[in-house]
């Protein structure tokens, strides 16, 4: 075993990684909660490209198989209703803990010097974590999900200029079918992977560059704090943390699982009702507020373009709030506590 | 002599918890004269026009998921208590390591 062992180190040096663990360390303050929404991220990252490979041995692609092999997996195979139901609810549990994390580091003003990147890959891989739940809710293939795509596909027409051919190029065509079907299958399970591992990698390689970000009271006051080691104290906390998680994702997965409606008709007019993912709701209903033409100017283009402003500036925070540590304001934390309170009214709104 | 016979009931065991599997397979598959010889034409597969509602079949399947998210829960349970242990022993240790530090900043109370 221990010739095993040294075999190994001598090829891999797997003994450095146990040492960085052991030497990293992370600060303990009452802002050290938020630390524990990263790791939570990626197991629910994890579960999903598990889970996601096991409903992809079964799935098809095309108009005719997409609802039926999704039927399939749901009644014929064992286990199969769960491992959706699992696939599913780990995607809402991932955007909504994505959501908390990047709130927390924007109202603790984490993004500050010298983590402006961290900020700005972190914002990327919530945009790519919202593409994977708008490429997979149309996988399905029912009514609801191909109204919904068709509703989602059309708000890029409202750009001038390269709107027309965004939605094209989103649908393969001019209107959702088949083709927009294969073509969300291959963006969900190829093209948005391979991005979300890229921005993974560099985001990892600048937390581990920086470190772990102090509070803003303790750099400024040059406050020294307390620190615990990242192997073992602060991975058993986590561990901790992943098992609530785990278990209340299977708690919910089992007694809440989504059902499937029937293959969606192309000819047929669209259901009443039409909602996105909770995720989206507080656009749709942003979309919905507008009327159709402010003086000569149609309203889905302010809305995308208020809307595009809103997500610039929030990518951009690190930048615009960009003054020394100790002279930070209260402008960008009030400006995420009203993008937070807006989001939730129209959310709420768009429940009702 | 005892190792021997804490493997055969191992085996035993093993081939037991295999036994109700293998029932199932030979009452599910039907022997080859009991297996219909005629081909069916292919026939056009029926549109489904219900949702498709995922939920126990039956009372076995609901009790099943019942006594699954018990021993869920009681398993996490489980393991918070030793992970709670294991972070006191870990926490001590390095508490000790603290003081011994000459460079140590002041001691703060512990962030709950």
């Amino acid at each position: 075993m221990t010739k095993l062992a040294a075999w190994f180190e001598e090829r891999l040096g797997l003994s450095a990684i146990a040492k960085f663990g052991a030497k990293k360390e992370v600060p303990r303050h009452k802002h050290t909660i938020w630390y524990y929404t990263g790791s939570a991220i990626l197991v629910f990252l994890m579960i999903q490209i598990v889970t996601g490979i096991m409903l992809a041995f079964y799935y098809r692609p095309t108009l005719e198989g997409a609802n039926e092999s999704i039927a399939r997996i749901m009644t014929e195979l064992p286990m199969g209703w769960i491992v959706r139901s699992i696939h599913s609810w780990s995607a809402t549990f991932m955007i909504a803990i994505l959501f908390v994390h990047l709130l927390s580091i924007a109202l603790t003003k984490a993004y500050r010097s010298p983590r402006e990147v961290t900020w700005m890959t972190g914002f990327l891989l919530l945009v790519v974590a919202l593409a994977f739940g708008f490429t997979g809710y149309l996988l399905p293939w029912d009514d609801l999900s191909l109204a919904a795509t068709k509703v989602g596909t059309d708000i890029p027409r409202a750009i001038p200029v390269v709107g027309a051919w965004a939605t094209k190029f989103l649908r393969a065509g001019d209107d959702v079918t088949g083709d927009t079907l294969t073509r969300f299958f291959i963006l969900h399970v190829s093209v948005l992977p391979l991005a979300i591992f890229l921005l993974l990698g560099v985001h990892f390689f600048l937390i581990q560059k920086h470190g772990m970000s102090l509070p803003l009271e303790a750099e400024t006051r040059k406050k020294r704090l307390r620190s615990i080691p990242f192997w073992p104290n602060f991975v058993f906390r986590e561990a901790a943390v992943w098992l609530v998680l785990l278990g209340v994702l299977l708690t919910v997965a089992i007694l809440f699982a989504p059902s499937l409606g029937p293959s969606a008709d192309l000819m047929a007019p669209a259901p009443t009702g039409i909602k996105p993912e909770w995720y989206f709701l507080f656009l749709f209903q942003t979309l919905k507020l507008f009327p159709a033409k402010v003086w000569f100017i149609p309203g889905e283009t302010i809305a995308v373009f208020l809307i595009g402003i809103g997500a610039l500036a929030f990518f951009l925070l690190p930048l615009i709030d960009n003054r020394p540590a100790e002279k930070k304001g209260r402008m960008a934390s009030a400006f995420v506590l009203a993008v937070i309170v807006y989001a939730l009214a129209m959310s709420a709104w768009s429940l009702l | 002599m005892r190792t021997t016979c804490l493997r055969i009931i191992a085996a035993v065991l093993l081939l037991a918890a295999g036994l109700p599997f293998a029932v199932q397979a030979q009452t599910d598959v039907p022997s080859a004269s009991q297996r219909p010889q005629v081909r069916k034409a292919p026939e056009k597969p029926e549109v489904r026009t219900e949702e498709i509602h995922p939920s126990p079949r039956n009372l076995r399947e609901r009790s099943a998921i019942i006594v699954f998210i018990i021993w869920l829960w009681g398993s996490i349970a489980a393991l918070l208590a030793v992970l709670r242990l294991k972070i006191r022993e870990v926490d001590r240790v390095e508490e000790f390591e603290h003081i011994s530090r000459p460079d140590a900043p002041p001691k703060e109370p512990p962030v709950r």
